[in-house]
């Protein structure tokens, strides 16, 4: 009702201010109602393709609103006021749907083409991730006591001698070490109940690969003499990159080992 | 009662030192059994180092240096390594390359090994990244070459310019610009006098001794190594200049006798050991006013990295005999920086050019209020504001600071270009998870690789452009760190 309220105020005022018989309709009276769901699309052309209801049996619009106007107001907003539920007359049905201003207030986005042709163009996309995984997990297993940051200090300073001194993508330089020197295979012990375990092979997927192989740097690490974790780390990347990691001899042990007991290995 | 206490008591046996009795219970503690006869024999005890010492054996460790981080980015000659420049189409940083803004340039072959003598290209600049240093011409440049550069046939005092901004924002790469620009403008005839890191006036790692005639406290290391500095950057110009007074010293049990309108400034400042010296001498005052003297006719510029470092902490880590600490104005480089700095100590041709460094905090107020960027709080603690050095910089109208805004959109994309080509930047399509499907006609989850879309380099280019502009605030420093260092 406070919307009625408003409306009759301003209405009220137009009519002080202009004194004569013919007055003109404020901008104000019209502009509280109306509601534009995309601001891409102009007001007039919406206008023009979507008359309400109301507008067409009481166009708000209108140039001028003569006396007999207002009074036919004034009575439809008395009748309605003193009880009447049924709305009979242009203004009255006007009116009772101003006291339900509800539908009109209903929010509606409405994308442009723009904004559809963005959407379409991310369609088939899968979700970015903040980093490489590899790295991801590097990072996870140099961290120490929850210290992410410093771990990721660490390994950015490294992989940033890494690029200094390949001249190549050191993600990828990365990525191509931990394949090389990732053992395929290793051997689990199998209980068998009786005198005699069994030392069975086991093959390695990705994620095993790479955590033996950065197990394998981080202690190579540990044997360089620069202060910096993250100088002794590129240093190792690096050596293993070239082939020259100690932990080349633990891949070979350990694909030793599990060629040893291939006999076990159940298809 | 005794009776009955008595009776708890029981006699104890002849070998019992001592028996106590609690109710029937009774605690006795024997008498160690002596060997009646037998001396005890008392054992010697010794310290025996030996035994605690831990086994010398060194274990060599392997491994490219033994430097950390910074240091071993540095030293070791990564730039070598980097992508020849000469296949790209680089201009000379000149005045005539300022009409096109955004633009990234080098330093011809003698200005850089000039610029290099003074310290000009600083850790942490990321100078092993490319094969020689490389600098981006900003709006930053054409600012200061209007300011600075452009005034430098008035008088030193009218032409002192401070650089402020925010961290990272390519401040000591302006002041190396501008000694480059100067370089060119003045065909190489320009007198540079740099102090790379200010803090190495003032943070207790030179010796020093007082000098009596002229009051002030000489550090003979820092001015050895300043003026070997200053010597072989500009040794072209100063063969050009006589002295304009006879001089004599001593250099190694020789005599030397430099005459005037003969022999030049070189001359005096290569044969001169007295700069090192750890007895006073007037040398350096010697050499300040022969600057003075020639400065009618060459351009000096003096430029002081740093500055904040020494003017917002004026007192030293220093001390005079009677333990009280040393002030900044009290050192013969610091008081000759500081009146020059203040307009004192006038160059009849050439500039001042100081700039800050954004590590500091913002505490310390005497810079800041000296250059009119805050108002200056009468009840200032003394530990934040030093009123005699903002009064000495206030002095002869004040030094004009001149703020080092980040880079703009064109800048920023200009040198991710070049980062681009010359091997720096990746250009990659997004890390994004496996996704795994169930494959049909199979049970088992295995991941499967979609139908992979044809990538665009430079569309994606454009958006590490836009993001990385809007994560950096184009900001040099961070635009490298989010771009090429943080993986």
């Amino acid at each position: 009702m406070s919307l009625v309220r408003n409306c009759t105020r301003a209405f009220r005022i137009v009519n002080a201010s202009a004194g004569t018989k013919v007055r003109t309709f404020s901008p104000l009276c019209s502009s509280s109602f109306v509601r534009f769901n995309s601001s891409s699309v102009p007001a007039d052309a919406k206008k023009e393709e979507k008359v309400s209801l109301t507008a067409q049996i009481y166009p708000a619009n209108k140039d001028s609103i003569t006396e007999s106007d207002v009074d036919e107001w004034l009575s439809a907003v008395q009748s309605l006021k003193n009880g009447k539920s049924l709305a009979e007359t242009a203004p009255e049905v006007y009116l009772s749907q101003l006291a339900n201003p509800e539908p009109f207030l209903e929010e509606k986005f409405e994308p442009t083409e723009e904004q559809m042709a963005e959407v379409e163009a991310y369609a088939n996309k899968r979700i970015p991730l903040k980093s490489d995984p590899t790295v991801e997990n590097l990072v996870n297993l140099v961290m120490r006591h929850g210290k992410k940051a410093t771990a990721q200090r660490i390994v950015s300073r490294a992989l940033y001698i890494i690029q200094l001194k390949t001249r190549k993508d050191p993600v990828e330089t990365l990525k191509e070490t931990l394949d090389k020197l990732g053992p395929l295979i290793t051997t689990r012990v199998v209980q068998t109940g009786t005198a005699k375990n069994k030392v069975v092979p086991s093959p390695l997927n990705q994620r095993q690969r790479n955590r033996f192989a950065i197990t394998w740097i981080l202690e190579g690490c540990k044997k360089k003499k620069s202060p910096d974790f993250s100088v002794r780390l590129a240093e190792e990347i690096i050596a293993a990159y070239e082939g020259k990691s100690s932990g080349y001899d633990r891949k070979a042990q350990m694909h030793k080992l599990a060629i040893q007991q291939r006999a076990y290995i159940t298809l | 009662m005794l009776r009955l206490a008595s009776n708890l008591v029981k006699k104890a046996p002849a070998n019992v030192v001592s028996a106590r009795c609690l109710s029937s219970t009774t605690i006795v503690q024997a008498k160690a059994k002596s060997n009646a006869g037998a001396k005890p024999v008392k054992k010697k005890v010794t310290f025996d180092p030996k035994k605690f010492q831990q086994p010398q054996t060194k274990v060599k460790k392997s491994g490219m240096t033994h430097l950390e981080f910074h240091d071993a980015v540095r030293s070791m000659n990564f730039d070598k390594l980097a992508v020849d420049l000469n296949s790209f189409e680089i201009d000379n940083l000149t005045v005539e390359a300022l009409s096109e803004p955004a633009k990234v340039v080098k330093y011809d072959e003698k200005t850089s090994e000039k610029l290099n003598y003074l310290g000009s290209f600083k850790k942490f600049q990321h100078h092993e990244l490319f094969q020689r240093p490389v600098s981006l011409v900003s709006h930053n440049t054409v600012n200061l070459n209007e300011q600075f550069i452009s005034k430098l046939d008035g008088p030193s005092k009218d032409n002192r310019v401070c650089l402020v901004g925010e961290r990272g924002s390519g401040k000591s790469t302006l002041v190396t610009q501008a000694k480059a620009l100067a370089l060119n403008k003045y065909n190489q005839d320009v007198i540079l006098l740099h102090i790379d890191l200010a803090e190495s006036l003032t943070n207790g790692t030179s010796s020093y001794i007082y000098n009596a005639r002229t009051k002030k406290l000489q550090q003979p290391m820092f001015t050895k190594r300043w003026i070997y500095k200053v010597l072989q950057a500009n040794q072209d110009i100063f063969k050009k200049l006589t002295l304009t007074q006879d001089v004599s010293f001593q250099n190694k049990r020789v005599d030397h006798h430099l005459k005037k309108g003969e022999n030049t400034l070189y001359d005096f400042l290569s044969l001169n050991i007295d700069f090192g010296k750890q007895q006073p001498t007037t040398a350096f005052s010697f050499f300040v006013n022969e600057l003075l003297h020639h400065s009618q006719n060459v351009p000096v510029i003096f430029s002081v990295d740093n500055i904040n470092t020494i003017v917002d902490f004026p007192v030293t880590k220093y001390r005079h005999t009677d333990f009280t600490p040393v002030h900044l104005s009290e050192l013969e480089i610091g008081d000759f920086i500081l009146k020059v700095a203040g307009g004192e100590t006038n160059f009849a041709k050439g500039g001042v050019l100081l700039s800050k460094t954004g590590v500091l905090g913002h505490h310390q107020k005497t810079l800041s209020i000296a250059l009119g960027l805050e108002e200056h709080n009468p009840y200032l603690n003394k530990k934040f504001f030093d009123l005699n050095v903002a009064n000495t910089l206030l002095a002869n109208g004040g030094i004009k600071p001149l703020i080092v805004e980040n880079l703009n959109k064109d800048e920023t994309r200009e040198l991710m270009e070049f980062w681009r080509e010359s091997g720096v930047l990746y250009v990659k399509d997004y890390y994004t998870k496996e996704s795994t499907k169930t494959i049909e006609g199979s049970s088992e989850d295995k991941p499967v690789k979609q139908k992979e879309e044809h990538f665009d380099p430079e569309l994606q280019f454009n958006r590490m452009v836009n993001n990385l502009y809007t994560v950096s605030t184009g900001n040099p420093h961070y635009l490298l760190k989010a771009s090429s260092i943080s993986f």
